[in-house]
C-alpha cells in the first residue's frame, strides 16, 4: 500500500481534530439538555377534576405529622381566600373564577413544591441541603442547611419556608413529594387520598402520555398544555387545565430553562475572574509602576540637565562680567594715568614757567617738587576706583 | 397657600402619576374602546398607509339625533324613497365629496350660532389615529319570526300582482337579458345568496349590491317610509337592529308557520350519484324528514348556507367540484365542528345539560359504535329500487321511526345498588340507581333527538357502563377499573371512576342538589 508522508500526517490531523470534537459536542450537550432522571416519578394534576375538597391538604398534615391549623380541614371558605405554603403548610388548593363564563363552576388548582427537574433551591443552596433525587423528589438535609434562605429567594414557584417561630433548630420546609412514604412502597399522601383521581402519580414519562391522550380526547374542555413539561427546564409535578393557567395562579413568564442553566453563564465566568483578575490587576499594576519610574527618571535627567545648563550660563555670565570689569578697571586706570600724566605734565609746565619765571626770578628746588607729587599722588584714585 | 407650597404640590402630584401610569395611555380608560352600533368607518380601509388620514369614525344616530330625524338633511330620494347612501344616489364616493358635504353643514351650522362638528382646518378632530368609540354592530338575526312578522304585515305592499303574500315585496331576482328586477314565485331564497359580503359583478358588469348596502337600502327605507307615513314599522336607526339590549326587545313568535315554498317534505337523501349501479355496495339511504328540521332550525340558512338547492347539487358524493369547494356529500353531511352538517349540528345539541352529562364525558378519540350510522343510513336499496316517489319511501321509513323505539322493562333495572369495593372511613354507597335512570329515561323521552339516535333505550345505560358491549347486565365497574389506583395507560381507578363518572355529570347537569365536596351526601361516616 502506497501512502505519503503528507497523506498519513493529513488523516492523522483530520482523525485526532474530529475526535476532538465530537468529544466537545457531546460533553456540550449533555451539560445543557439534562432531561430529568430517567424512569423519574412524578404527579399529574388535573384541575378541571379537582372538586375542591381539601382532602389532599388533610392528608399532607397528616402524613408530614405538622401541628393542627387552626380552621378544620372541611371548612371550605377558606377557599375564597388566596393562599401559599407555610412553615407548616405543604401544600394549599386555591379557588379561581373560570373565566369560560361567569355561571360556570369555579376552577380549583393545588398547589405545592413543583420538584424540578433541575431545582432552583438546590443550585442556589451552597451548602447542598437540597437534592433532587433520581426518584423525584426534591428533598431537604436540615443538618447541612445553614439558614440563609438563599433557596426561597430562588424558587420561582414560591414554595419553600422557613420556621420563623423556632428560635434555634429553624428550618425550611416544603413538600417531600412524600419521598419516606415512596421508599416504604405508599403514595404520596395527597394522591392516596384524592377522591376524583386529580392527582395521578406516576412514571413523568407516563404522565406527559397520559396527559396528552386526556387532551386529545376532550379537545374541548383542555388547553392544550402541559404545565411543568417545559416549565423551568421540566418539574416532576405536571398540570393540565382548561382555564389558562395564568389565571389559576400560575406563572407563565418562566421560560423553558431550568434556574441552573440561566445561571450557569455568569457563574462559569468565576473562575475565569478568580483565575485571572489577579494576573490582570497586578499586570495594571506593574505597568502603572513602571510608568511612575520612569516618568520620575525622565523629571531627574531634566532637572539635573537644566541645573547644569543654568550653572553654566552663569559661569559663562560671570566670566563675561569679571571681562567687562577688568576692561573698564584698565581703562580707568589707564584714563586717570593720563589724567595724572596731563596734570604733571601741566605742573611741570607751570613750574617750568615759574622756574623760566624764576629764572628769571630764579628758585632751584622746584624740581625735585614734582617727583614726589608723581609717586604720591598717582595709587589714590586707584585705591578709589577699586572700592567702588 | 404660598407659590412655592403649590408648586411642590403640583410636583409630587406629577411624580405620583408618573410612578402610577408610566407610559403614556395605559390608564384603563384610554385602553378600552368604547363599541357603538351606530359608529360608520368611512376611509380608505386597509389601504390606510402612514401618508394618509386616519379613518372617520362616524356617528349615524348622534347625526340622526341633531338633525331632528331630518333624514332628509343627508340622504336623497330616489323613486320616491330614500337611499341610504350619504347624499348621493348611486355615484361613487369621493374624498372631496364627503369633506365638501361635512364641512358646509358643520360650516352653516356654525354661522346660524348652533353645536356643530369640526370645520375646515380640524383634521384630526374627525381623522382620529386612535378612535376611543369604534364600531360594534351586532349581527341581527333575521330569523323564522322576524320573516313571518314581515309576512303576515298588512303594511307591507307585493310589487307582483300574482304574489298573494308579500315575498315580492322582497325577493326578487335579476333578468340580466331584460336588464331589469322581476319576482319569481318558488324561487325566493335568502338575500345573502346574490348579495355578498362584498359588491359582486355579474357577467354583463352588472354590479350586484353588498349585503350590507343591499339590506339597508330594503329594510331601513321601508321602515323609513312607513314612519313618515305615521304607521308603526321596524327600526330605523342604528341601535335599533344591531344593539344587543334593542335587539332582544323585538318581537318573537314562538309559533311560526311553516314557509311554503318549493321544498319537500321528505326526502330519500343517496350517497351515490344518479343512475348508479349496484347501489346496495353503498351505505343505505337516508330517509330525512326535511319538514321536522324546518321547524327545528333557525332559517333556511341554518343548513343551506349557499342556495336553497338540494345539497348534492355542489356537493356531489366524489365531491371533485369546484362549486362544492371540493367537499364530498358524505363530508358536507358528517363535518364536526359545522353547524350546517348533520353530525355538527346534533352535536352542537349534546352540549344542552340534559344531554351534557353522559355526552360531555365521551372522548372525541373514543371509537365510534358502528351501530350508530344505523340510525340515520336506514334505508336498504332493495327497499326503493322500483319505487315511483323517493320521498313518499321516506316518509314511510320516517313515520315507522316512532315504532321501533325499544324500551328497557321496568323490572331489568335495578332499584338501589350497593357500592362497597372501596369502603374506607366512609360506609359504602347506597346508590339509587333506578331513581337515575328514570330521571335520564325521562329526559331522553322529552326529546325527539335523543328518542331518534337512543333508538334501544338500554343505549342510555352505556353513558355509564361505557366501554363494555351494550347489555342490561353489564359488568362490575371493577372489572376494568383496579382498586390500586389509576393504570400507566391512563385508565382511572375504581375511586377515580365512581366520583369521576356522578360528580363530573352532575357539575355538567349542574344539579346542584348534589355537592361534589358533600361527602356524605353520597356515603356516611362511619363512627
Amino acid at each position: 500500500m502506497a501512502i505519503s508522508r503528507r497523506q498519513f500526517l493529513g488523516t492523522l490531523g483530520a482523525a485526532v481534530g474530529a475526535s476532538a470534537s465530537v468529544s466537545l459536542t457531546k460533553s456540550h450537550a449533555a451539560n445543557k439538555t439534562f432531561k430529568g432522571h430517567p424512569e423519574t416519578s412524578g404527579v399529574l394534576h388535573d384541575t378541571t377534576r379537582c372538586i375542591g375538597c381539601r382532602k389532599c391538604e388533610q392528608a399532607c398534615n397528616q402524613v408530614n405529622g405538622l401541628p393542627a391549623p387552626e380552621t378544620p380541614f372541611d371548612d371550605l371558605s377558606l377557599l375564597d381566600e388566596k393562599r401559599r405554603t407555610d412553615a407548616d403548610i405543604f401544600t394549599v388548593v386555591n379557588k379561581f373564577k373560570s373565566t369560560t363564563s361567569s355561571e360556570a363552576a369555579p376552577v380549583y388548582a393545588k398547589k405545592q413544591c413543583n420538584h424540578c427537574l433541575e431545582p432552583a433551591c438546590a443550585s442556589a443552596c451552597f451548602v447542598k441541603a437540597f437534592k433532587k433525587t433520581p426518584k423525584g423528589a426534591v428533598v431537604y438535609d436540615e443538618s447541612l442547611c445553614v439558614g440563609c434562605r438563599y433557596c426561597m429567594v430562588a424558587c420561582p414557584f414560591e414554595i419553600p419556608a422557613y420556621e420563623y417561630h423556632k428560635a434555634l433548630t429553624p428550618r425550611v420546609t416544603k413538600c417531600t413529594l412524600c419521598s419516606p412514604r415512596l421508599e416504604e412502597g405508599k403514595l404520596p399522601g395527597c394522591v392516596e387520598i384524592c377522591p376524583t383521581e386529580a392527582l395521578v402519580f406516576g412514571k413523568r414519562d407516563d404522565l406527559i402520555k397520559i396527559a396528552h391522550k386526556r387532551i386529545m380526547a376532550h379537545p374541548d374542555k383542555y388547553i392544550d398544555h402541559i404545565y411543568g413539561e417545559h416549565e423551568m427546564g421540566g418539574t416532576s409535578w405536571l398540570y393540565i387545565s382548561g382555564t389558562p393557567f395564568n389565571q389559576i395562579g400560575m406563572r407563565e413568564d418562566l421560560g423553558t430553562k431550568s434556574a441552573p442553566e440561566l445561571t450557569s453563564g455568569p457563574l462559569s465566568a468565576v473562575p475565569v475572574v478568580v483565575g485571572l483578575w489577579p494576573v490582570l490587576l497586578t499586570g495594571v499594576y506593574a505597568i502603572s509602576k513602571r510608568k511612575e519610574k520612569i516618568a520620575n527618571q525622565e523629571k531627574e535627567t531634566a532637572l539635573k540637565e537644566a541645573r547644569e545648563a543654568a550653572a553654566e550660563e552663569l559661569a559663562s555670565k560671570l566670566e563675561a562680567q569679571r571681562e567687562k570689569m577688568t576692561q573698564e578697571k584698565t581703562a580707568a586706570i589707564n584714563f586717570e594715568v593720563k589724567k595724572a600724566q596731563d596734570e604733571a605734565a601741566k605742573e611741570k609746565e607751570a613750574l617750568e614757567q615759574e622756574l623760566a619765571e624764576l629764572k628769571s626770578g630764579g628758585a632751584p628746588e622746584e624740581e625735585p617738587e614734582t617727583d614726589t607729587d608723581d609717586s604720591g599722588d598717582a595709587p589714590s584714585p586707584e585705591n578709589g576706583e577699586q572700592e567702588e | 397657600m404660598s407659590k412655592r407650597k403649590s408648586f411642590q404640590l403640583t410636583l409630587s402630584a406629577m411624580i405620583v402619576f408618573s410612578i402610577l401610569f408610566p407610559f403614556v395611555g395605559q390608564t384603563s380608560i384610554n385602553t378600552d374602546k368604547e363599541k357603538q352600533p351606530d359608529v360608520i368607518t368611512i376611509g380608505l380601509g386597509p389601504e390606510l398607509s402612514k401618508e394618509e388620514m386616519a379613518d372617520v369614525n362616524f356617528r349615524h344616530d348622534l347625526h340622526t339625533k341633531a338633525l331632528d330625524d331630518k333624514c332628509s338633511a343627508c340622504h336623497n330620494e330616489k323613486d320616491g324613497r330614500l337611499v341610504v347612501t350619504f347624499k348621493r344616489t348611486d355615484q361613487a364616493p369621493s374624498m372631496d365629496f364627503y369633506h365638501a358635504e361635512c364641512i358646509t353643514c358643520h360650516v352653516e351650522k356654525k354661522a346660524a350660532g348652533n353645536a356643530t362638528g369640526p370645520v375646515a382646518d380640524q383634521c384630526g378632530a374627525c381623522h382620529v389615529l386612535k378612535p376611543l368609540v369604534v364600531p360594534g354592530q351586532k349581527k341581527i338575526e333575521f330569523d323564522k319570526s322576524l320573516h313571518y312578522i314581515h309576512v303576515s304585515s298588512d303594511k307591507i305592499k307585493s310589487k307582483d300582482a300574482g304574489d298573494d303574500q308579500n315575498c315580492s315585496a322582497c325577493h326578487h331576482v335579476f333578468d340580466e337579458q331584460k336588464n331589469s328586477f322581476a319576482f319569481k314565485k318558488g324561487e325566493e331564497g335568502s338575500c345573502a345568496y346574490c348579495h355578498r359580503p362584498t359588491p359582486s359583478a355579474l357577467e354583463s358588469g352588472k354590479v350586484v349590491r353588498d349585503i350590507r348596502l343591499a339590506s339597508h337600502q330594503s329594510c331601513v327605507a321601508c321602515h323609513q317610509e312607513l314612519i313618515t307615513k305615521k304607521q308603526a314599522a321596524g327600526p330605523i336607526t342604528c341601535a335599533g337592529c344591531h344593539d344587543e339590549k334593542e335587539q332582544a326587545k323585538l318581537e318573537k313568535l314562538d309559533n311560526v308557520p311553516r314557509l311554503k315554498r318549493s321544498q319537500p317534505d321528505y326526502a330519500l337523501l343517496t350517497p351515490w350519484e344518479k343512475g348508479t349501479e349496484k347501489q346496495e355496495t353503498f351505505m343505505p339511504a337516508v330517509a330525512f324528514d326535511h319538514k321536522f328540521h324546518e321547524d327545528k332550525g333557525q332559517s333556511c340558512k341554518s343548513c343551506h348556507h349557499e342556495t336553497l338547492k338540494k345539497c348534492s347539487e355542489c356537493h356531489t358524493p366524489d365531491g371533485g367540484e369546484e362549486k362544492g369547494g371540493f367537499v364530498s356529500l358524505a363530508k358536507a353531511m358528517h363535518k364536526p365542528g359545522s353547524s350546517q352538517s348533520c353530525i355538527g349540528c346534533h352535536k352542537e345539541m349534546t352540549t344542552a345539560l340534559e344531554c351534557a352529562g353522559c355526552h360531555a364525558q365521551m372522548p372525541v378519540t373514543a371509537q365510534k359504535n358502528p351501530e350508530s350510522c344505523k340510525a340515520c343510513h336506514n334505508v336498504e336499496s332493495g327497499q326503493f329500487q322500483n319505487a315511483a316517489d323517493l320521498a313518499m319511501v321516506a316518509k314511510d321509513v320516517v313515520a315507522d321511526r316512532e315504532g321501533t323505539y325499544t324500551r328497557v322493562p321496568a323490572d331489568k333495572i335495578p332499584e338501589k345498588v350497593v357500592i362497597d369495593d372501596l369502603v374506607n372511613e366512609y360506609k359504602a354507597s347506597e346508590f339509587p340507581h333506578g331513581k337515575v335512570v328514570r330521571a335520564i329515561m325521562e329526559k331522553a323521552d322529552q326529546s325527539d333527538l335523543a328518542r331518534t339516535f337512543h333508538k334501544d333505550q338500554a343505549g342510555l345505560c352505556m353513558g355509564c357502563h361505557h366501554n363494555s358491549p351494550k347489555s342490561l347486565e353489564p359488568p362490575k365497574c371493577a372489572s376494568c377499573h383496579s382498586k390500586t389506583g389509576p393504570g400507566p395507560d391512563g385508565r382511572p381507578g375504581l375511586k377515580g371512576a365512581f366520583h369521576g363518572q356522578c360528580i363530573t355529570c352532575h357539575q355538567e347537569m349542574k344539579l346542584e342538589s348534589v355537592q361534589a365536596t358533600d361527602c356524605i351526601k353520597c356515603h356516611e361516616l362511619k363512627k
